[in-house]
């Protein structure tokens, strides 16, 4: 009798755990947050993971020390796509380069709101403003740069480069553009033909470019990586006169292991920044952020701003106040956070950007 | 003649042996695998078992999450050997399609370990049977669904006393061009699903030969080649971009067993042989560009011999050893990366089980492997089995199992990002379980209910490193906990056979370790493993009509691994499909005609973050048996 007892009550446990469940009720529509808006500030592009359609875009008020999360879907009410790689802003429009979306977002950069999209892209980097008129967008499975008309937002032409393209500087009647993946050049295109005229040779894998005071072109390039089937070699900076389209100077990364990014220049546009990570002992503690002059002929030896367990990912530095934006990804799958040093590396305060924050974008 | 439930998928915790005594497993039944006849396996462990599977839509990548671990973690065997490809340690469940397998077995936890390591979520057994006695059948499945689906499944078999065959083949293909809203885009739009459309076909074939004197031999061959497009993301508004894989897979496997008076020995050979390609190909203005052709090739070879030994019916010895080899190539034409490697496994394992009394059984078991010159360190499983009374078919379990799991050549060689110093991962699980199964008349009742504790140390995942590539790394600790509850109860009245069969998963599965707490992650849930999963079939018969209502519920899903609560959230859904259908029986002829519809209620929903997923569809198969 007990027996059976027994087994009963062990049913009915069974029974009773398999009903209650998923009875939770939706929360319903969450209250929509706060969008802080202001005339100054910096945009966060924020990359998201690898075609996972969780890229988003930041904002953050320096000023009130404010920030906004997801403005794009928040205003606009759809994500933002997948890898936001770049933004940039020309004539009140933020230009908002969503790379494995294959499009470019329009949006006024006061009240995020979607003002047209540059469809029928092929893999979209970064943008570059020529005039009022036309903008170049560079592509990095294309070996074409798209001419983009800013007067209709849409596709004019193309420009045959014959590799992919990365980032993109413009001076006077010239584009500069490098070629990061697998490649090793930096060609000078003609605005006003739309033509690349030529190109020069660097240390493999420039992945990203400044213009100094001097308007001297300085190139970083990565070196790729140990095993890789294009080569490996020391990552290097290479001082390029963009006039002449010659190199001045290469200087050399030492260690072997180095792969520096995110080239970034101050408002003065007299010191340059990158990231370089430690050489995998956290001892010597010589990964962070590099300050170097750009007079300098040699190196820095000590970051600036030292990693201290952190895993450095995007650089940003405000043009008025050179105050510096650096991310930290995290484990790249979580809202990263960004932390903001003074120009003298001393930190200032942090706030929570989106899902692997990679780039910045200065309103100011 | 075919009855909805047979007597034989009654019998699973009932009349078990010693040598599985203390074991936490599950065989699916008849009218499970029937109701997915047309599916893959990824669809049969969705709609029947706790097992979660995370899948990117019909026909694509479906990769398993058994209790609360990673797809690599989950062992597959068919017909003896083992099937995860050792390039990525898992098995895409959409490429096994039901038609192939007449038995599948679940393993939970440690009780993988009789049959193999490396399997700390559980493992997965499938194989063919033979029909002894049956001197020929065969079947002709015609469907035809939504979204230019069509499908073609043949199988015949039979033979005599000493030998019998079977073979099977199937064709399949889908435009899978569902409509959808696409809210990823502005403005909104009714769009298709764009390259989602897929190919595949396939055979098994089968020998089985009753040699004499208890020897039996069997010979087992398996192909299919599949050709799938990869839909990109709902967002993408560029020129136009083409993903596609294509599978191809040979396995090969012999087996010899003699039953002895108290022993049986058994010895199984296989070679495989996987092909897996994958290109990317973007369209520009000056026409398509390449930009990832990336191939690879697979040779393995596996050797296996069982011998069990009964001292007497209560005690059975139970010895194990396995070697295989694999070979490994991968290069992409268009990058030139690839890397070549090769892996060597050996293992021993001996087992003892033991009846102590009618109440009291349980089981010793130890393995040891030897990898890559290495050995790994003992690993240990222990189980007891209680039968507290006499009259009740109830039974309480208890074990618990030390695992290892080698690192899959990518986490190995991988370049860039590939590490050749990793560990493997170390994984301890306690299982205790209550089966009871009650037989009364009309009705039949079976079910079971198991808690359990897995504990991960080094899990291996691929991080952020200094160089900016993602390196292999065991850095986590994960402790997965969590319920399985799964009933059964069948009732017959009045010439209507019908069931209810429902299964329950609850699985926290969280981040532990120190890396974890600095990086605000600890204690939260692995992304994309649903800490509820749950589904309920209702099955009835009556005079060759038959019904099948399947609910099945998917939790909540963080994609983030600070489970971030807003958008990134995947909201659960529940699907609901029905089927409806007829069997006419004339002279030795069988026709069974059924009309299915998925998504019932037309739910809009996503497994994975913002790729659609199709609304209400159909399908109508016709089966014609002999």
């Amino acid at each position: 009798m007990k027996q059976v007892f027994v087994s009963k009550i062990v049913f009915a446990v069974f029974a009773a755990a398999f009903l209650c469940f998923g009875c939770k009720k939706d929360d319903g529509g969450a209250d929509e947050p706060k969008v802080v808006t202001s005339t100054e500030g910096v945009f966060v592009c924020n990359e998201g993971n690898f075609m996972s359609e969780n890229a988003s875009l930041s904002y953050y008020d320096d000023a009130t020390k404010q920030e906004s999360n997801d403005i794009f879907y928040h205003v606009n009410n759809v994500p933002l796509g997948s890898t936001c790689q770049s933004m940039a802003i020309y004539g009140g429009k933020g230009y908002v380069v969503v790379n494995g979306s294959g499009k470019v977002y329009v949006i006024n950069v006061d009240d995020y709101k979607h003002l047209a999209t540059v469809s029928g892209l092929t893999s979209p980097r970064y943008i570059g403003f020529i005039d009022s008129r036309k903008a170049y967008i560079t592509d990095l499975y294309s070996p074409l740069i798209s001419v983009l008309d800013l007067t209709t937002n849409t596709v004019t032409g193309t420009i045959e480069v014959g590799a992919g393209t990365e980032q993109i500087i413009c001076y006077k009647d010239w584009a500069y553009v490098c070629s990061w993946s697998m490649n090793n050049k930096i060609y000078r295109i003609n605005t006003r033909t739309d033509k690349v005229e030529g190109f020069v040779e660097v240390p493999i894998q420039p992945n990203s470019m400044v213009l100094d005071k001097n308007n001297k072109l300085w190139v970083l390039s990565d070196g790729s990586f140990e095993g890789s089937a294009y080569g490996h070699e020391k990552a290097s900076l290479t001082r390029i006169d963009p006039e002449t389209f010659r190199i001045e100077q290469t200087i050399l990364f030492p260690d072997l292991d180095s792969s520096p990014s995110e080239l970034s220049i101050n408002g003065n546009r007299d010191k340059l920044y990158y990231i370089d990570g430690s050489d995998g002992n956290a001892a010597s503690n010589l990964g962070g952020v590099y300050e170097m002059d750009c007079e300098a002929v040699t190196l820095p030896t000590a970051p600036l701003i030292p990693e201290n367990g952190r895993l450095f990912y995007g650089l940003g530095v405000d043009p008025v106040n050179s105050d510096i934006y650096v991310s930290d990804a995290i484990d790249y799958t979580q809202p990263g956070i960004v932390y903001r040093y003074d120009v003298s590396g001393t930190e200032l305060d942090d706030f929570k950007a989106g899902i692997c924050p990679g780039a910045f974008c200065f309103k100011k | 003649m075919d009855t909805l439930i047979t007597v034989e998928d009654l019998i699973v915790k009932g009349k078990k042996s010693v040598g599985e005594a203390a074991l936490t497993t599950t065989l699916i039944d008849s009218v499970q695998i029937a109701e997915s006849t047309n599916g893959s396996l990824a669809d049969l462990l969705t709609k029947h078992t706790p097992v979660f599977i995370k899948t990117y839509g019909q026909g694509s990548l479906a990769t398993v999450s058994f209790r609360g671990t990673a797809a690599s973690h989950t062992q597959v065997e068919w017909n003896g050997i083992n099937i995860n490809n050792p390039m990525l340690g898992q098995v895409d469940f959409s490429l096994i399609p039901v038609w192939f397998v007449d038995k599948t077995e679940l393993f939970h936890g440690g009780s993988s370990l009789s049959e193999g390591s490396g399997a700390l979520g559980g493992s997965i057994s499938i194989g063919s049977q033979p029909r002894w006695g049956e001197k020929f059948y065969g079947s002709v499945l015609q469907g035809i669904g939504s979204f230019g689906t069509y499908q073609t499944f043949v199988s015949a078999g039979g033979g005599g006393k000493r030998v019998h065959v079977r073979a099977r083949y199937l064709y399949e293909q889908a435009e899978n061009d569902f409509t959808f809203l696409n809210t990823a885009v502005l403005p909104y739009r009714k769009m298709k699903q764009q390259n989602a459309d897929y190919r595949k076909t396939g055979g098994v074939a089968d020998l089985f030969w009753n040699a004499g004197k208890s020897h039996y031999l069997s010979l087992h061959a398996w192909f299919h080649h599949a050709d799938r497009n990869l839909p990109t993301v709902m967002s993408y508004e560029g020129l136009g971009r083409e993903e596609k894989q294509q599978d191809d897979e040979l396995r090969l496997v012999a087996q010899w067993k003699k039953f002895g008076k108290k022993f049986i020995s058994e010895l199984v050979s296989g070679y495989t042989n996987t092909g897996v390609d994958y290109y990317l190909r973007n369209m520009t203005d000056l026409g398509a560009v390449l930009n990832y052709d990336s191939r690879s090739e697979i040779h393995s070879f596996y050797n296996k011999y069982r011998f069990e030994y009964s001292f007497s019916e209560k005690s059975v010895l139970k010895l194990l050893v396995n070697g295989d080899y694999h070979k490994v190539d991968i290069l992409d034409h268009i990058t030139k990366e690839g890397y070549s490697a090769n892996r060597t496994q050996l293992g021993i394992s001996a087992g003892f089980h033991h009846k102590f009394s009618e109440v009291w059984s349980g089981y010793v078991l130890l393995r040891e492997d030897f990898i890559d010159n290495e050995f790994t360190p003992l690993m240990p499983s222990v189980g007891i089995e209680i039968v507290p009374f006499k009259k009740q078919d109830f039974h309480i379990i208890a074990n618990g199992t030390r695992n290892y799991h080698q690192p899959t050549l990518n986490d190995l060689y991988w370049l860039p990002g590939g590490n050749p110093n990793l560990k493997p991962e170390e994984g301890y699980t306690v299982d205790v379980a209550a089966n009871y199964r009650y037989e009364k008349k009309r009705l039949r009742i079976e079910s079971s209910l198991t808690g359990y504790m897995s504990w991960v140390d080094d899990w291996i995942v691929w991080r952020p490193s200094e160089y900016r590539y993602w390196t292999a790394e065991n850095i986590r600790k994960v402790f997965a906990r969590g319920v399985e509850v799964s009933v059964m109860a069948g009732y017959n009245i009045a010439g209507v056979n019908m069931a209810l069969r429902g299964n329950y998963g609850f699985t926290r599965t969280t981040n532990q370790d120190t890396p974890a707490e600095k990086e605000g992650i600890k204690g939260k849930q692995l992304i994309y493993i649903p800490i509820n999963k749950a589904n309920v079939m209702f099955d009835a018969d009556w005079k060759g009509f038959y019904l099948n209502y399947l609910w099945s519920f998917t939790g909540e899903r963080y994609t983030t691994s600070s489970n971030e609560k807003n958008r990134h959230l995947l909201p659960a859904y529940a699907l609901h499909n029905m089927t409806l259908g007829k069997k006419i029986h004339f002279s030795r002829f069988e026709l069974d005609a059924q009309f299915k519809i998925n998504n019932l209620f037309d739910k809009n929903y996503q497994a994975i973050l913002w790729r659609a997923m199709p609304r209400r569809n159909y399908s109508f198969l016709i089966k014609f048996s002999y």
